[in-house]
């Protein structure tokens, strides 16, 4: 496996700060999904995931879907501190010509698997995958993150169903659980609560966690590589995490970090929480 | 038609174990050859086809070859998203069957006929839309469907012992395929097994001393247009004939073509008008009651020759 040159930590908090500068320069949306699944992606990718940067498409690589595509901007912040591609090509994400659309696009895009954005589709697709490599006698894993408005999806559920049949144990499933859709609270919407009852109604193994504790990711991923069938773990993050004003407020779903106080609040408040000894990629003279 | 499918099906995935048959809980009887035969090649999606497609898709990005069978507008309009981003925007090497085109389960009711399925799979990029006609252009698509590492969308009708073409006819595609030479001065183009009314409303033409060639289009895209220019120049007037909507079917596709390339010929459609069928009956029934069943067309040629 290819290591990280950052931990899970680091990785994380090169994902804000990407995903901040990104959706500012590019007056983009989705930038509180990109803070609350920052976690979850910096230990996947940290740890968890056996890429290859050199050689994307390695047979023996583990795949990786986001299946809430709308949160982008963290997959290609990820793929660029792990040597998929230059740094500098996220300055161009979601701008005239560039190759990072707002929703995660495969094309051209070095180390990503599959195109989302529609929401509903990545279990589906993961399910897909797993299930051929099955088929292949294969040993790699699946990973896959949903987020919880997505699970309004009925075809979440079918996958759901799929992968209990065909006991896909290679199937890792997160679930991004930050209680808020596009307009409202999630259980404003259609309630998903019990919702971990419910994974564990369709026969899943599935578990509960703090998406933000990395300890608690790192051991709920371990559980999940070794579970017997197709596993989930939901994990239970704050949209907007990270920076103080985005937490929690539906706004942040769509508004992006305007110059000025917003983008420089934001800033100043992941500054304080930068590990002491990363460089921020923003700031030549640090 | 679909023996013929099946058939072939069996003798490709033996020769290649990346072929698998992946149903939406659907073809009793019919594929048990199969699941006999090649049982670890065979998946049963349930009656879920948003996740059957989108699966079929992953399937396919590790270079397994899914052939996805459903019936009527199951497999494309009930999943239409799944094909156009999880297989299409790929190019991924998915093979859509649907067994039931136009009014195959005619009694069943409108749930189940597939009038729109060509116009909606032909706007799809990267799709290829097959439509035999009978068990010949069956044969050389289904083998031509394995050929090609693209999606493809076979619409297949019930199986037919009737052959339309000739055993010796060699196919293009991307070409109407002459179904007869009546040195006509005009013609008629039809798809899937309709072709026999275009093929009866041409022989009692001829007995009427009025000369009206046949074609089939075995596939509706891609589209050869010089090999369409080259026949439409021969006459002033073309009928379309398809169990299928007037919008996005045949008659779309060579008014397109006429358009495009300027050309001199007038065209004569007959399709479903833009609706939507309640009435019940099979599939000669309903032709009738659409105006696309061989009385209704013959008259109508007839009487304006």
């Amino acid at each position: 496996m290819n290591k990280s040159k950052y931990n899970s930590i680091e990785l994380a908090w090169l994902i804000r700060r990407h995903g901040i500068e990104m959706t500012h320069l590019s007056q983009g949306s989705h930038i509180a999904s990109v803070l609350s699944v920052a976690d979850i992606l910096g230990v996947l990718y940290a740890d968890v995931i056996n890429i290859y940067p050199d050689d994307p498409g390695n047979v023996n690589r583990d795949y990786f879907i986001l299946s809430k595509g709308h949160a982008g901007a963290a997959v290609y912040a990820v793929l660029a501190e792990r040597g998929f591609f230059s740094r500098d090509i996220l300055k161009s994400h979601y701008q005239n010509g560039s190759k990072l659309s707002g929703h995660v696009s495969h094309k051209d895009v070095p180390g990503v698997d599959a195109s989302t954005g529609s929401l509903g589709h990545g279990l589906s697709y993961a399910v897909g995958i797993a299930l051929a490599l099955k088929k292949l006698a294969r040993k790699n894993k699946v990973y896959v993150i949903l987020g919880d408005g997505e699970c309004d999806e009925g075809a979440v559920w079918e996958a759901a169903l799929m992968a209990n049949q065909y006991q896909l144990d290679n199937i890792i499933a997160i679930v991004d659980r930050n209680q808020m859709q596009s307009l409202d609270f999630t259980e404003n919407t259609a309630k998903l609560e019990p919702f971990l009852n419910k994974w564990l109604a369709f026969n899943w193994r599935a578990s509960e966690i703090d998406g933000h504790d990395h300890e608690a990711l790192h051991k709920a991923l371990k559980d999940a590589q070794e579970a017997k069938g197709p596993s989930i773990i939901i994990a239970d993050t704050v949209k907007g995490k990270g920076v103080s004003f985005m937490e929690l407020n539906i706004l942040w779903h769509y508004r992006f970090p305007h110059a000025g106080e917003e983008y420089s609040q934001a800033l100043k408040e992941l500054k304080a929480n930068k590990p002491k000894w990363l460089k921020d990629p923003y700031e030549e003279n640090e | 038609m679909r023996t013929t499918f099946v058939n072939i099906l069996i003798q490709k995935a033996k020769d290649n174990k990346n072929i698998h048959l992946v149903t939406g809980d659907l073809g009793f009887g019919v594929l048990q050859p199969f699941i006999d035969q090649l049982p670890k090649q065979y998946v049963n999606a349930g009656v879920a086809e948003q996740n059957m497609m989108a699966m079929a898709g992953g399937m396919a990005s590790v270079g397994l070859i899914p052939v996805v069978y459903s019936i009527g507008n199951f497999p494309t309009l009930r999943c239409y998203e799944q094909i156009r981003n999880d297989v299409c925007y790929y190019n991924a090497n998915v093979k859509i069957v649907c067994i039931g085109g136009g009014f195959t389960y005619g009694p069943l009711g409108m749930s189940h006929h597939a009038t729109e399925d060509v116009a909606i799979m032909r706007a799809l990029p990267n799709m290829r839309v097959f439509t035999p006609s009978d068990r010949l252009e069956a044969r050389f698509l289904v083998n031509l469907m394995f050929d090609i590492q693209c999606p493809v969308y076979l619409r297949l009708e019930r199986d037919s012992l009737i052959d339309l073409h000739s055993a010796d006819s060699d196919f293009k595609l991307g070409a109407p395929a002459l179904m007869r030479d009546a040195k006509g001065e005009k013609a008629i183009f039809a798809f899937g097994t309709i072709a026999k009314v275009a093929l009866d409303v041409s022989k009692k033409l001829i007995e009427e001393g009025k000369l009206l060639d046949v074609y089939s289009l075995p596939a509706l895209k891609p589209i050869d247009d010089r090999a369409f220019i080259n026949i439409l120049k021969k006459y002033k007037i073309v009928y379309t004939l398809e169990e299928h909507n007037i919008i996005g079917g045949l008659a779309s596709i060579i008014s397109d073509i006429i358009a495009r390339n300027n050309l001199n010929v007038r065209l004569v459609p007959f399709a479903i008008n833009d609706k939507l069928c309640s009435d019940v009956g099979d599939q000669d029934y309903l032709r009738g009651l659409n105006d696309i069943d061989f009385a209704s067309v013959f008259q109508r040629v007839f009487k304006n020759w």
